[in-house]
């Protein structure tokens, strides 16, 4: 008799404490109807299959969380149109043919995940898609350490490190193209580009006003909030880094 | 054989069915970790996984009612056939489904609403001809239909219309902790009491115990969703409790066989530590989404499938020796998958939560671990091989 009373109470209690902790935890949520048609894009092609929100749901991709701030709405744009054309060599992404209305739905819902207030304490350091790594991180390539004191070396680093990951984008080889163009020797192209800007200063102006001077060949996609993720000392780095790829002749 | 003993056995077939292609689903979804995979976009993770997922849960409970079945002292046998039909037909849909593409992708709760809404009415129905006779109303089986309820009932918690995304995904997540926290333990400690009658006495102890910590592990659903200090300290007491009470249920008495005391072990370390540790608000908040949650819910799954194997020989009469090989090598199997996964999530959850590492730079570096990872599944669907070879040899009706 003692056992069932013990039994039905440690039921009841459990019960009554999921049903106390479910009504303090939520409150009506005001969703955008953007966003929650966002939502519903997000549910019918099953993203959380593979991605988690908040480390809930497939983990077989990154935490989307913080991705709208992370990348911002113009790269995000692309990645979805194309994800292919991105991290090569990892797991792929399926392309699931979005419109374009569809698409701002689902960014428009993923900038609403991000502004949530458990986003705000949640995760304790940032999760990032690729790069990323702090001071004592083992280097992800040889890209040297982002504490060096030479301006170059931490612009090296930074180069394929979050927040600012160039190297999602660019590649260093010659002719290799990703999402932008290699910037193989572009230290040379800097000074040709535009009549009249110094190549410090297009330099400058590609990375925090892309939009600026798009390319030829090439779309005006890439991320346009580095003059928000990037301090003015990790730009200057970035440049004096990019100021280094000079084209070598003698080895194409 | 009486004709309830064999109802039970066509289910139990039917389960080891669902095992071997639970087995080989899982096995392609791991396959795309270590990037070995033909079938990369054809046959995308979402989707694989998801059924692998599927076939699982349908294999624990249809296990769970065979056990039901094997265990009920009376039975009415012309109800339960035409539920065993019913079942058979679900099992078919459930597969249609996955083969075709047609799961939800919603994190281990993944059968279209119809189909969870037909698995709850079966449910219940086999649990409603079964109390229907008093003489299986004893405590364990009680507590067995308490659990296999909540089994059912839950997944169908989520189907209320999407609203918030917050709170829906808390929800599905509160399901599945429920399930595999609560549920299966409470399951798991009556089959026990009923495989042991001398440590019924101590059942219902042991199982309100375990419910209420269950129910509290569950609640670290919520940790990083909800943000609330209220849910999290219970979780944070559920994950101290934890410990105790499956210490507790497993010092209750003598163990019926061995694959029951691989359960109970299992058990142990999968919700009574692992389980509870990674509910810890304070851990939880680096290790979610993590390869530990995986390594969490796979060992508590496999811990009540050996429970659920344990029961399927005995009702057998099978010869427990011929199925000595069967169970090796299942403990190798579980043994080199769970410590490879749990691997995985601690240098996944240094690397990339600690260090900020790229989450894609980090799975580059697990690579060697998921390796393991897949042998390991290798070996235990060896072992579901074996053991569904030896079941079937004997059977000679
Ligand atoms: C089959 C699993 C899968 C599904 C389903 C999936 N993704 Fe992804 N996603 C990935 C992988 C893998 C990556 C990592 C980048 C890569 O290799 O393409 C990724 C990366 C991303 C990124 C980050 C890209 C970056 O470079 O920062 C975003 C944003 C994203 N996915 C959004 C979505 C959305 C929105 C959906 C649903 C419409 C979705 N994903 C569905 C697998 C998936
Ligand atoms: C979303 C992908 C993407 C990312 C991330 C990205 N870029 Fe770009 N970048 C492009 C594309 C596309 C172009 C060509 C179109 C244009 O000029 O805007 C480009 C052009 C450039 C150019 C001009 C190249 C030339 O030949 O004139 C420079 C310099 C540059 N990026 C530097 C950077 C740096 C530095 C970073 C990291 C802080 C970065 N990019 C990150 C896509 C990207």
């Amino acid at each position: 008799m003692i056992a069932r009373v013990f039994f039905a109470v440690c039921l009841l209690s459990g019960a009554l404490l999921v049903g106390a902790a479910l009504g303090r935890a939520f409150t009506a949520a005001d969703l955008p109807p953007d966003a929650a048609s966002g939502y519903a894009i997000w549910l019918n092609n099953s993203c959380a299959g593979c991605h988690t929100l908040y480390g809930q749901g497939g983990a077989y991709a990154p935490d989307l969380t913080h991705i709208y701030t992370q990348r911002g709405p113009d790269y995000l744009r692309e990645f979805l149109a194309n994800p292919a054309a991105f991290h090569p060599d990892q797991r792929a992404m399926p392309r699931f043919g979005l419109s374009q209305n569809e698409t701002d739905q689902l960014l428009a819902f993923l900038a609403w995940i991000n502004t949530q207030p458990a986003a705000t304490n949640w995760p304790p350091r940032p999760i990032f898609v690729s790069g990323g790594g702090t001071a004592q991180s083992a280097p992800v390539a040889d890209n040297g350490d982002p504490t060096a004191n030479s301006p170059v070396e931490r612009g090296r680093a930074l180069f394929s490190r979050a927040p600012a990951i160039c190297s999602t984008c660019h590649s260093l080889e010659p002719d290799v193209i990703i999402v932008g163009p290699s910037l193989y020797g572009i230290a040379d192209r800097a000074s040709e580009r535009v009549p009249g800007v110094s190549p410090e200063e297009y330099l400058r102006v590609s990375v925090l006003d892309p939009s600026a001077f798009v390319v030829p060949g090439f779309n005006d996609v890439m991320q346009k909030n580095f003059a928000d993720t990037l301090t003015s000392e990790n730009v200057s780095d970035l440049i004096a880094f990019l100021m280094t790829l000079e084209a070598n002749d003698a080895n194409p | 054989m009486p004709i309830r003993e064999r109802l039970a056995l066509h289910f139990f077939g039917q389960m080891l069915v669902l095992l071997l292609l639970y087995a080989s689903t899982a096995l392609l979804s791991a396959v795309k970790f270590i990037g070995l995979d033909p079938l990369e976009t054809a046959l995308p993770y979402q989707q694989i996984s998801a059924f692998s997922h599927v076939l699982l849960q349908a294999g624990l409970l249809t296990g769970f009612i065979g056990v039901g079945l094997a265990l009920a002292a009376r039975a009415n046998l012309p109800v339960l056939r035409w539920l065993a039909h019913g079942w058979t037909l679900l099992l078919a849909l459930t597969f249609a489904a996955g083969a075709f593409g047609l799961l939800e992708g919603r994190h281990m709760l993944e059968l279209p609403p119809l189909l969870d809404i037909i698995q709850a009415a079966l449910i219940i129905a086999v649990i409603a001809a079964l109390l229907s006779h008093p003489q299986n109303r004893a405590t364990p089986f009680f507590l067995w239909a308490l659990a296999l309820a909540i089994c059912a009932l839950a997944p169908l918690v989520p189907l209320l219309p999407p609203a918030d995304p917050l709170r829906d995904q808390a929800l599905s997540s509160l399901v599945v902790s429920l399930i595999f926290y609560l549920a299966y333990a409470l399951a798991a400690a009556a089959i026990c009491a009923w495989l042991v009658p001398s440590s019924a006495n101590r059942l219902l102890l042991n199982a309100g115990l375990l419910a209420f910590t269950g129910v509290l592990l569950s609640l670290a659903a919520l940790n990083t969703v909800a943000a609330d200090d209220f849910s999290r300290g219970l979780a944070l007491i559920g994950a101290l409790l934890a410990p105790l009470a499956y210490l507790c249920w497993l010092s209750a008495g003598p163990v019926a066989d061995r694959w029951t005391q691989l359960a109970l072990f299992a058990f142990l370390l999968s919700n009574g530590l692992l389980g509870a540790l990674l509910a810890v608000p304070a851990i939880s908040q680096w290790t979610q989404g993590t390869r530990l949650n995986e390594a969490h819910l796979t060992l508590t799954a496999l811990a009540a499938l050996s429970l659920l194997l344990g029961v399927a020989l005995k009702t057998r009469s099978a010869n427990y020796k011929n199925s000595l090989l069967a169970f090796w090598v299942f403990l190798a199997g579980l043994v080199l998958s769970s410590l490879a996964l749990i691997a995985a999530g601690l240098v996944q959850t240094y690397l990339e939560r600690i260090l900020t590492i790229g989450y894609l730079d980090t799975q580059n570096f697990l690579l060697p671990l998921y390796i393991f990872w897949v042998i390991g599944l290798l070996i235990l669907a060896l072992a579901i091989t074996l053991f569904a070879f030896n079941f079937v040899r004997r059977q000679k009706i």
